[in-house]
């Protein structure tokens, strides 16, 4: 018991380390840096969407300066080919004029990779992330390349620029564990933020955090326990963003087409762990399943004609689930 | 782990002080239900008396059917499970206790569930089962207060029996409808009907009632045809039969000052002498009666008819006819009609009272004289403006106010009923043989 507390310690301890030092660049959004956070400790990624100059970019550099990991930048275009993110074949040429196939790796070789609005690629490029998210490996031809973890992508997309993109498909949304919204800061942070970018002495971060430990952290999140009451709450949780279940709400019958899937709960419960831990509990809570139901959830509802023609936010409709799901009941 | 029984322990004392508010809510619900039933036996019981096994046959029943739902609410009322969810929002404690229990009832091996359960225990010793479910007053309890003053007021307060009274005139009334007199009564009456109907059915007593023979209306069958439309005249006149009595009862009194009684007779023992000897024998007075009327006046009154006018309370009426316009022989014929008169006692309350009704009246010394203007008016059928057809029943009124006369008891208006009702068939069947003459 007392290395677990010792662990929790430690968790917490360097998590809010992480906040501190990318606080000292990002101004608010902290409900984004802790996603992010969440994120990388639960093994998933993270996709950002927000308008441009809230400072995706700004806060996805921040973190990689704060960590201790590789990272690369992927401007995703148009154009932008599978090869250009994972790495191609190059025909090599000994001194003796031999000429041999070397594999080039791509920018995907690193531990944490911003796509840079992503959805302005075509599906076949963003297609070219699928297996590195959820394998965290890369194929070419016949080798498969592990990729080193920890591994996280960041992906940003605009969404008001909807002309010349191509939206994320269902397979690839549902890789990233988060989707955060970034929103328009307040009139203080917008002091805040001048204030940091308009002098001589810009704030600078430190590293204080390394790939190790973060696997450290890993494994700590996965050691808290989740009672079997608590796990089905956010089983149903889930199940009622199907408008086919019982446990559906008005609003999911009638703007639903598809609902979360099995990586939403793994979502739910994984974050649930993580904000316990951060809470100074080894139990999970429902509240700690509810407060990641947004973020974890949001891009995994699918909403039908109904729903898009009436511009139907996602989160109205997740947000009726939690006003009118019951709380977690004997099992 | 000795943790566990910590966690428990905080349930069941949670479980305890749930189940003990709902106790008290149970009791208090089961005083206000038998305060009620109560409240009502005894109002029950102060207004008319209630018998002991009656109220218990009540009671009883609800009190047993309040106990089983009272011992099984509390049975099913709060599991540990709700214990532990009531803990966890009571106090805010993450699902703490409500995970804790579940890890107890489904163990695992690990460094983490039992830190878990250890933190478990420490939160659940600092907790204190009265704050989290604080014991709570039972509803209802004004209304359950006011419902037991009521039934105790009600059993020990002097309150007035209301509906004794009523109970108690209603007792009498029935024993009075059961005393002999009025059975002697009842019994007489319909004897009196009876004998009515034997003498309408008696062959002889027809003989007499029937209209003369076809020979006989030679010589005085035009008249009797007028005598009727006259006598239907003279009972067209009285809308009221009491007011109509009263006009014959002062053309009386201008002829028969020396002797009112007479008008009275209903029973020929109470007769004075003078009248008794001129009737000695009820028979054969009507039998001389009778004849006289078709020897001297040549006209013949029809039997029926003059039964009709007796029963009717006209009996008065038709003896001036038979004075005045029939002659001789109506008188003697009137005198038979007193000698049944007396025989009709049923309606000897209601002639007397008409008859003490009249006396009261001013005598109008020339309402003897215009009454036989009337009367002579009507009696000659060439004068007459009444139609045959409107003279209305003389019987319905009379009946109509004997039946609303308080003085007639309920049982005899039926046999009141029966009688009229006979006579009116009686007068229709004499009505379809007149209709039958030429």
């Amino acid at each position: 018991m007392i290395e677990a507390e010792q662990q929790i310690g430690t968790f917490q301890e360097r998590f809010r380390r992480v906040q501190n030092e990318i606080g000292k660049v990002i101004v608010g959004n902290e409900d984004v840096i802790e996603g992010i956070l969440i994120a990388l400790l639960a093994g998933g990624h993270a996709l950002l969407e927000g308008v441009p100059g809230l400072g995706k970019t700004k806060l996805v550099h921040t973190l990689a300066d704060v960590l201790h990991l590789d990272f690369h930048r992927i401007q995703f275009t148009p154009d932008l080919m599978p090869a250009d993110i994972i790495g191609t074949n190059v025909v090599h040429e000994t001194a003796d004029g031999d000429r041999y196939l070397d594999f080039q790796r791509g920018p995907i070789f690193a531990q944490i990779i911003l796509a840079d609005e992503i959805n302005r690629a075509t599906p076949k490029t963003q297609s070219a992330l699928l297996e590195a998210m959820q394998e965290n490996s890369v194929s070419v031809g016949n080798d498969t390349f592990a990729l080193d973890q920890p591994f996280l992508v960041l992906a940003t997309q605009n969404p008001l620029e909807m002309e010349g993109t191509y939206p994320l498909p269902e397979a690839q949304l549902d890789r990233f564990l988060f989707k955060l919204k970034l929103e328009f800061p307040s009139v203080d942070n917008l002091h805040d933020i001048i204030d940091r970018t308009t002098q001589v002495d810009a704030p600078q971060v430190s590293t204080v955090l390394g790939g190790d430990e973060i696997l450290e952290m890993r494994a700590t999140v996965r050691s808290v326990p989740i009672a079997r009451p608590i796990q089905d709450y956010a089983i149903r949780l889930v199940l009622a963003t199907h408008p086919e279940f019982e446990e559906a709400v008005d609003e999911t019958r009638r703007y639903v087409r598809y609902g979360a899937g099995p990586r939403a709960v793994q979502a739910l419960v994984l974050a649930g762990k993580i904000h316990a831990l951060m809470d100074d509990r080894v139990h999970v809570s429902a509240d700690d399943i509810r407060r990641v139901a947004l973020p974890a959830m949001r891009h995994r509802v699918l909403l039908n004609f109904e729903g898009e023609a009436d511009r139907v936010d996602p989160d109205t409709i997740l947000q009726a689930i939690l006003d009118n799901l019951p709380g977690p009941r004997e099992n | 782990m000795s943790v566990r029984p910590s966690v428990t322990l905080l349930l069941r004392a949670l479980q305890a002080r749930v189940r003990s508010n709902a106790l008290k809510q149970e009791i208090v619900d089961a005083l206000l239900l038998t305060g009620a039933i109560g409240m009502l036996l005894a109002g029950w019981n102060a207004t008319m008396p209630v018998s002991m096994g009656l109220a218990w046959a009540w009671l009883l029943p609800v009190l047993v059917m309040v106990a089983i739902r009272a011992a099984l609410r509390m049975r099913m009322a709060f599991p540990l499970w709700k214990a532990a969810r009531s803990a966890d929002e009571g106090d805010a404690l993450q699902d703490e206790m409500t995970s804790a229990y579940w890890f107890e009832r489904h163990p695992e091996e690990g460094e983490w569930v039992d830190l878990h359960l250890s933190r478990a225990q420490e939160t659940a010793a600092g907790l204190d089962p009265r704050r989290i479910v604080p014991s709570q007053r039972p509803e209802r309890m004004g209304a359950t207060a006011g419902c037991l003053v009521g039934a105790l007021a009600f059993v020990l307060l002097p309150v007035p029996r209301v509906f004794e009274p009523m109970v108690d005139r209603l007792s009498d009334l029935a024993a009075e409808l059961a005393q002999p007199e009025s059975d002697d009564l009842v019994a007489e009456l319909q004897e009196t009907t009876d004998r009515e109907d034997d003498e309408f059915e008696d062959p002889e007593r027809q003989d007499r009632l029937m209209l003369p023979e076809p020979d006989e209306q030679e010589s005085g069958g035009q008249n009797a045809l007028e005598e009727q439309e006259q006598e239907g005249d003279s009972e067209a006149q009285p809308e009221d039969p009491e007011g109509s009595f009263m006009e014959a009862e002062e053309g009386d009194q201008g002829e028969q000052d020396g002797d009112p009684q007479e008008m009275q007779v209903d029973n020929p023992e109470e007769l004075p002498e003078s009248e008794g000897e001129q009737e000695p024998d009820p028979n054969e007075s009507q039998q001389e009666g009778q004849g006289e009327s078709t020897e001297e006046s040549g006209q013949t009154l029809p039997a029926g008819e003059e039964v009709f006018l007796q029963q009717g309370g006209e009996e008065i009426e038709q003896m001036e006819l038979g004075e005045e316009e029939v002659g001789h022989a109506t008188r003697e014929g009137g005198e038979e009609l007193e000698l049944e008169l007396g025989e009709l006692e049923t309606l000897e309350v209601q002639l007397q009272r008409e008859l003490l009704a009249a006396e009261e009246l001013p005598e109008d010394p020339e309402a003897p004289e215009e009454e036989e203007e009337k009367e002579e008016l009507v009696t000659k059928a060439e004068d007459s403006r009444i139609d045959f057809r409107e003279v209305s029943r003389p019987d319905e009124a009379a009946l109509q106010e004997l039946l609303q006369s308080e003085s007639v008891p309920w049982e005899y208006r039926q046999i009141v009923l029966a009688y009229f009702k006979a006579l009116r068939e009686r007068d229709n069947q004499k009505d379809e043989e007149e209709g039958r003459r030429p």
